[in-house]
């Protein structure tokens, strides 16, 4: 029998906004629409010339992994958005 | 350093002492160091790895970039290349060509407006100690000389 899915209360922080991004996601959800998500609730608009990247515990977070997979048995995540410029650094 | 800049570093300070910290970092400011001067102690993750101090000033916070160097000690001239980190885009020993840095916006004028922009909101000192321990871990906390 299947496991029964279930939300997680997913926070991300990012040191350049004013408040965290807050949302309930279910563990199937992958990071990479989670980054999306608070790209978008930030404003920022992703262009290419910056990488934008999720960290959880110190590590940086696949993209194709799923909330319930870093969460794990947790019911919340914090999440810490990080940029790497990666054009016109030179 | 005007009011505003004085009061606002005093807020966000403590985020970026607990952040340098936590990584077995510090963060300095001096009796004798001018308003808006700190030196960032960064240890990098890497086994072995040793210190980098990097010299961060202020000179209108949090609405302008600082000027972030790095010596090979507090209080030393940032004219040492052993001093500074081979991260891409870090110039040892003159310049970070970074979107972070006062350095890199006014080499790149064009960064004044779309994504490269200084965000003057939340906490940009934290975010640019994030953004230098994160470029010198991502090298393994190599020298550029």
């Amino acid at each position: 029998m299947p496991n029964k899915p279930h939300d997680i209360e997913v926070k991300v922080t990012f040191a350049t906004a004013d408040r965290p991004y807050r949302r309930e996601y279910a563990d199937s959800v992958t990071i990479g629409t989670v980054l999306g998500d608070s790209l978008a609730a930030f404003g920022v608009a992703a262009d290419g010339t910056t990488r934008y990247y999720l960290k959880h515990d110190g590590d940086e977070v696949p993209v194709d992994k799923t909330v319930g997979e870093i969460a794990g048995h947790a019911h919340v995540l914090h999440l810490k958005l990080r940029t790497e410029t990666i054009q016109g650094a030179s | 350093m005007d009011i505003e800049s004085t009061i606002t570093l005093a807020r966000d300070v403590p985020q970026v002492e607990e952040f340098l910290s936590s990584s077995g970092g510090r963060l300095v400011h001096r009796e004798e160091d001018p308003a808006g001067l700190y030196w960032a102690v960064v240890q990098p993750t890497a086994p072995a790895s040793t210190q980098f101090v990097a010299r961060i000033s202020w000179t209108v916070y949090p609405h302008r970039p600082p000027s972030l160097l790095f010596a090979p000690a507090i209080s030393l001239p940032t004219s040492d290349p052993r001093g500074w980190p081979e991260a891409s885009g870090y110039r040892a020993p003159n310049d970070i060509c970074k979107p972070f840095t006062a350095e890199g916006q006014a080499l790149h004028t064009e960064w004044a407006t779309g994504p490269h922009a200084w965000r003057n909101t939340g906490n940009p000192f934290l975010f640019v100690v994030e953004n230098l321990v994160e470029d010198i871990n991502r090298v393994g906390g190599a020298r550029a000389a």
